[in-house]
C-alpha cells in the first residue's frame, strides 16, 4: 500500500487536535465546575450533622450513655 | 260559570311498586349511613390522635406518641412514614429516657438514661421521645399504628427520689385532649398498706412531685408552668406534648407513687 508522505498530507495531520488532550480538556472543564459545588454541599451537610445525644433532663445532670445495649434497643 | 273542582292525584296504577319502596327506605338509610361513616372514618381516627407536629430543622423536639399503640408496633411504624426509614441516622433520629435500666448505671444517682433507639424499638403509651430532624418537616403519625384512647386514665410508676436528688420523668399525653395538670392524680400507699389518690396539690403540699413541669423551648432550654395553677391554660398538657414531671423525696410513709394522667 502506498503511503502519502508529502510534505502537504504531514501538514493535514498535524492540524488534527489530539483527540486525548481533547478529553482532557472536557473534563478538566467539568472538575472546575464540580469542585466548588461539591466543597459547598460537604459544608451543608457538616452544619446538618445529628447531635451525638439529646439536651439532659432538667435537673441538669448529664445523660449517660449506656454501658451496653439496653432492653430498649 | 265557573267550576270549581277539587285536584285528586291520579290513582296509583302499581301500588304494591311504592310499598315496597317505602320498605325499603328504612334499610337503604342504613346503608347510606354506613357508607358515609367508612367513607370518613379515616379522617376521623386522625382526628382522634392529635393533630401533626411540626419539626423544625436542625432542633430537638420531644414528642409523645398519641392514643394506644397496637400490639407489637414500632418507632419505624410511627415515624417512618413521614420522615423516611432510609434516613434514620442520617436526617432524624429518635432517643428515649428510660427507668431503672441496668445498662445505664450512673454511679452518683438513679439507674436513668438516654437511649438511642433503633427502627424496631417497640412503642407504648404514653411514651415521649426526644425527635432531632435535620429537615424542617411535618410529623403525622401513622392512626392505623392506634386507634384506640387509653380510658379511663393513663398512668405510669413513679419512683421516688432517695437521696435527696430530684427524679425526671418524661412522658406524654397520649389523648388527643388538652389536660389539665390539676386534674392529675397521684396513686399512693400510704404506711405500707392504705392507699389513697392524692390530687395534684395533694401531691406538691407532700413534696411528692415539685409545681414546676417543665417543657422544651424548641431551641435551647426548659422552661416550667405551675402544676397547680389550672385551668390557667398555659399549665395545660396539650395533644402528643411531652414533659418532665420532677419527682421528689416525700415522707418514708409514702411508697408506690403512681401519676395518673385523666382521660380529657
Amino acid at each position: 500500500m502506498a503511503v502519502d508522505s508529502s510534505p502537504e498530507a504531514s501538514r493535514q495531520e498535524n492540524l488534527q487536535p489530539d483527540p486525548g488532550r481533547r478529553e482532557f480538556v472536557k473534563s478538566s472543564g467539568r472538575a472546575l465546575y464540580l469542585a466548588p459545588t461539591l466543597t459547598l454541599l460537604g459544608s451543608v451537610r457538616a452544619t446538618a450533622a445529628i447531635p451525638s445525644s439529646p439536651p439532659p433532663p432538667p435537673g441538669g445532670a448529664a445523660p449517660a450513655a449506656p454501658a451496653a445495649p439496653g432492653p430498649n434497643q | 260559570m265557573l267550576k270549581l273542582t277539587v285536584a285528586t292525584p291520579p290513582a296509583d296504577p302499581h301500588p304494591g311498586r311504592a310499598r315496597a319502596v317505602r320498605r325499603l327506605r328504612g334499610p337503604l338509610s342504613a346503608i347510606v349511613a354506613l357508607w358515609l361513616a367508612a367513607a370518613f372514618a379515616p379522617q376521623a381516627l386522625a382526628q382522634t390522635c392529635g393533630p401533626a407536629i411540626n419539626l423544625a430543622a436542625d432542633q430537638w423536639r420531644m414528642v409523645a406518641v398519641s392514643c394506644v399503640p397496637n400490639a407489637n408496633k414500632t418507632i419505624s411504624d410511627f415515624f417512618s412514614p413521614s420522615l423516611g426509614a432510609a434516613n434514620y441516622g442520617v436526617t432524624w433520629i429518635v432517643w428515649k429516657r428510660v427507668y431503672n435500666n441496668p445498662s445505664c448505671v450512673v454511679a452518683s444517682g438513679p439507674s436513668d438514661c438516654y437511649v438511642k433507639l433503633t427502627l424496631t424499638s417497640p412503642v407504648s403509651t404514653g411514651d415521649a421521645f426526644w425527635v432531632y430532624s435535620t429537615l424542617a418537616t411535618s410529623l403525622q403519625f401513622n392512626n392505623s399504628q392506634a386507634t384506640t384512647t387509653p380510658g379511663p386514665y393513663f398512668e405510669f410508676p413513679a419512683v421516688l427520689s432517695t437521696d435527696g436528688n430530684s427524679r425526671y420523668y418524661m412522658f406524654g399525653n397520649p389523648y388527643a385532649g388538652t389536660v389539665n395538670w390539676a386534674d392529675f392524680g397521684f396513686p399512693i400507699v400510704f404506711l405500707g398498706f392504705l392507699n389513697f389518690t392524692l390530687s395534684t396539690q395533694q401531691a406538691v403540699n407532700n413534696s411528692i412531685v415539685s409545681k414546676d413541669v417543665y417543657y422544651w423551648n424548641g431551641t435551647n432550654t426548659y422552661f416550667t408552668r405551675d402544676l397547680t395553677t389550672s385551668p390557667n391554660p398555659a399549665a395545660t398538657f396539650t395533644s402528643k406534648q411531652a414533659a418532665w414531671l420532677e419527682m421528689l423525696q416525700p415522707s418514708g410513709l409514702i411508697s408506690n407513687v403512681r401519676v395518673r394522667v385523666p382521660q380529657p
